[in-house]
């Protein structure tokens, strides 16, 4: 026994088993589709892991194409399909800074609202996932529900629909076992790098999955009296840049975290651009995050982050 | 007779919940969904896993339903509507429902598939956490009873049913019973979320079709136990007797049914700890403060 | 009265095949497993023989016991699956040996020892319960409790051996060998 045992890798537990190395996605009901998580199994422990996205983005322009800044900013709304307004926002606003437009107060606030509207959607998105991957069926029920009516919703809908989301997160404060699941599992002190987003607004709290959950239902609240206090959603349109040229850098604060665009543009053609998202950096903390967890703790640690796999860079 | 009665009343019982849990998730009260789906997993192609152990492959689902059957059969639902009136009735239903363990670890480790095995061997760290909790209250409600005869415990709980007398046990043993029938928030085994599916993964076509079959029996089982432990069985006024352990019965198949509903899973650990940290102490608790009644109150 | 016979044959029948079984086959859940299917039979002979509460008692005891088996014997094993073809006999001259040794010794004793007369009528299954109730708390629960306790001083002691000691001087030996 010890004899055949003696070379085989420790667990934390001290035992020498087989390891298994189990893919989970990209098709896979507790996580995003699109996102490979490889993990290496010891029984049900997780021994090493890693996180590749198989939809996402390639980041940089075919050499010497040029494209117009119309179907530049179509393609990447497109390419993040999760966070699509966010992305339309970037590029216009990269593109209207590179053709030198000043800043527009009615435009800016519009766009701002769809914003926020987003990041609404957004995490109710997250939430609805969560609550699959959790098997709480109602939380998935109830969150998906309302995503939907947001994404649809005008600005004074949303209003309407403002006691509704309160009470989803008085509710889920007071779910048991909810918070046993989440608390303590997959810890990002406020010192890691590359944090961004609500990830990195937890941290500053006690940076776990149960902290993550309430600074995005937090943030719900937060985006509903911006949009009450604001006025109406207006769909991110780029405005007349003519044939200008220049270069151009853009910052959105997206639902997942900062997105940062950097563009050359050239006769109102987009010459080459230069994209960095969130999960970019979010999706290399996979690794440590479910190291030496169990299962359900890393999927769980995985699942809060948020992963969008179409924002990761190849 | 009887076994064909209370075989109809099973099915009927199984069909019923398999309605209303469509009903919960879609929102769509619809009687006849349930029987197509259902016929037409007979009709769907049943794919073989790449080498699987044949044999627990295709045992485990039979196996599954013939525990679940099995258990049904010591639980009375009129004064003599029942299939056996065993001796040991009580202790028959826990060694029925202990091979609910060998049926999921074959189902883990036949399809030869990490989902599965893991799922099947979470089972079996599950029946370390909730196999105290069923056996310790069924030992309270014998001493009541002084009996293990199914159909005595009943008649003994005429005027007081236990979910009043002993109404810790009851508590125990409706959380045991829930962690028993995996059922949400303890679908460790199969956790879609977690293991895609876990025992259930690689089951296609017919051979699931046995399978979703026999966790409904499952539970009808353990809805019927809890009925005759806890909530009188039988009795009840104007009804007539079958009807009222066939109304209780449903009932509390459907309240497991919603509590798996509104809660998130538990994790491993946390079930581990409560159920040795707190459970076993409470079921004690529970046998002492019973056997305290039954010496003391004539 | 043949009808009993007959199914203490085949219970005791189906026993012996299980337990062939368990060393015939390489993977471990299987022999585990089968090795539990002939305990369950041997239990259906009890009941087939009338005693209920010990028949039903192994028949539930079993199964617990041999998937708690199952689930070592597969963490122990390099090859649990049985599809990596080793060979996982050993001393076999000597088990053989053993075995008919043991059998020998069995059927001797089977044939030659005075089992007494013949129970014409088996006390009904509630009445075996009580008797056997008031046997373990009475005359045998001194002999039942001290096992209890040699039991579980045994589960801890293995418990408090197995884990290794955490100590400066150990934990410095185990980054040497890595």
């Amino acid at each position: 026994m010890i004899e055949v045992t003696k070379d085989l890798p420790r667990s934390a537990d001290g035992l020498a088993m087989d390891w298994m190395e189990v893919p989970f996605g990209p098709v896979f009901p507790g996580l995003p589709g699109g996102l490979k998580l490889t993990l290496t199994l010891d029984g049900d422990g997780v021994t090493e892991g890693q996180a590749t996205s198989l939809v996402g983005m390639i980041n940089e322009s075919e050499k010497g194409k040029e494209i117009d800044a119309e179907t530049f900013i179509e393609r990447l709304a497109s390419a993040m399909p999760l966070a699509s307004v966010s992305y339309r926002l970037l590029a216009c606003l990269a593109i209207e800074r590179a053709a030198g437009l000043e800043n527009d107060s009615a435009t800016d606030q519009a766009r701002a609202v769809a914003l926020e509207c987003e990041r609404i959607a957004s995490h109710l998105g997250w939430l609805a996932q969560t609550g699959r991957q959790l098997g709480f069926a109602w939380l998935t029920d109830r969150a998906a529900t309302l995503q939907l009516e947001i994404r649809r919703a005008s600005g004074k809908r949303l209003l309407e629909l403002t006691p509704a989301l309160h009470a989803l997160a008085a509710r889920l404060g007071r779910t048991p076992l909810l918070k046993s699941r989440l608390k303590g599992i997959g810890i990002l002190p406020s010192g890691t790098a590359g944090l961004s987003g609500p990830v990195a607004r937890a941290a500053d709290d006690a940076g776990d999955a149960w902290a993550r959950l309430w600074q995005r239902l937090d943030e719900i609240i937060t985006s509903l009296d911006y949009i009450k206090a604001t006025g109406e959603p207006g769909l991110p349109v780029l405005r007349n840049i003519g044939r200008g040229s220049g270069t151009g850098e853009a910052t959105v604060e997206t639902p997942r975290g900062e997105a940062q665009l950097s563009l050359i543009l050239e006769h109102g053609q987009v010459k080459s651009y230069r994209l960095d998202t969130a999960c970019n950096h979010h999706i290399g903390l996979v690794a440590t995050l479910v190291e030496g967890r169990e299962l359900g703790d890393a999927l769980v640690a995985v699942g809060s982050l948020d992963l969008s796999p179409w924002e990761v860079l190849v | 007779m009887n076994l064909a009665v209370v075989l109809v009343a099973l099915l009927g019982s199984v069909w019923l919940l398999a309605v209303i849990e469509g009903w919960t998730t879609t929102g769509r009260l619809r009687l006849t969904a349930t029987l197509l789906s259902g016929l037409a997993y007979l009709g769907r192609e049943s794919i073989v896993p790449r080498t699987p152990d044949r044999i627990f492959f295709e045992t485990a689902p039979v196996l599954l339903l013939i525990v679940a059957v099995l258990g049904a059969a010591v639980l009375p639902l009129a004064p003599t509507l029942v299939i056996a009136d065993l001796a040991t009735g009580a202790l028959f239903i826990n060694a029925a429902l202990a091979y609910v363990l060998v049926a999921l670890i074959m189902a883990g480790w036949g399809p030869n598939g990490a989902y599965a095995m893991i799922g099947g061997w979470r089972f079996l760290g599950q029946l370390i956490a909730y196999a105290m909790l069923i056996v310790m209250p069924i030992t309270a409600v014998a001493m009541r009873a002084e009996s293990l005869v199914t159909t005595v415990i009943v008649v003994s709980q005429d005027g007081l049913w236990n979910i009043v007398y002993q109404p810790l046990g009851f508590v125990l043993f409706f959380i045991a019973a829930m962690a028993l029938a995996f059922r949400a928030p303890f679908d460790l085994p199969t956790a879609p979320g977690e293991l895609g599916g876990g025992v259930d993964a690689e089951y296609t076509g017919v051979r699931l079709a046995v399978l979703r079959l026999a966790r409904l029996t499952l539970v009808i089982t353990l809805a019927s136990a809890t009925t005759v432990f806890y909530l009188g069985g039988w009795h009840g006024p104007l009804l007539p007797p079958w009807a009222w352990s066939l109304i209780k019965t449903l009932a509390v198949a459907v309240s497991m049914l919603l509590a798996g509903r509104y809660l998130p899973r538990i994790r491993e650990a946390d079930l581990m700890r409560w159920c040795w940290i707190l459970g076993i102490p409470l079921a004690l608790l529970n046998i002492i403060v019973v056997g305290l009644l039954v010496l003391v109150v004539p | 009265m043949y009808a009993q016979a007959f199914f203490v044959a085949v219970f005791g029948l189906a026993a012996i095949g299980f337990g062939v079984v368990v060393f015939r086959t390489s993977s471990m859940v299987r022999s585990a497993l089968a090795l539990l299917f002939s305990q369950t039979a041997v239990g259906c002979m009890f009941l087939a023989m009338q005693t209920e509460f010990l028949g039903v008692l192994q028949i539930m005891m079993m199964a617990t016991e041999m998937s708690i088996m199952a689930i070592f014997m597969v963490m122990f094993m390099m090859d649990p699956g049985g599809m990596g073809g080793m060979d996982m006999t050993h001393q076999k001259r000597f088990s053989i040996g053993a075995g008919v040794v043991a059998a020998g010794v069995a059927i001797v004793v089977a044939f030659w020892a005075d089992w007494g007369p013949v129970t014409a009528e088996a006390p009904d299954a509630a009445m075996q319960t009580r008797a056997l109730g008031m046997e373990l708390l009475g005359r045998s629960m001194l002999i039942f409790e001290t096992a209890g306790i040699t039991i579980l001083t045994a589960m801890i002691a293995a418990t408090a051996v197995a884990i290794p000691v955490q100590t400066t001087a150990n934990s410095a030996d185990k980054e040497d060998t890595e």
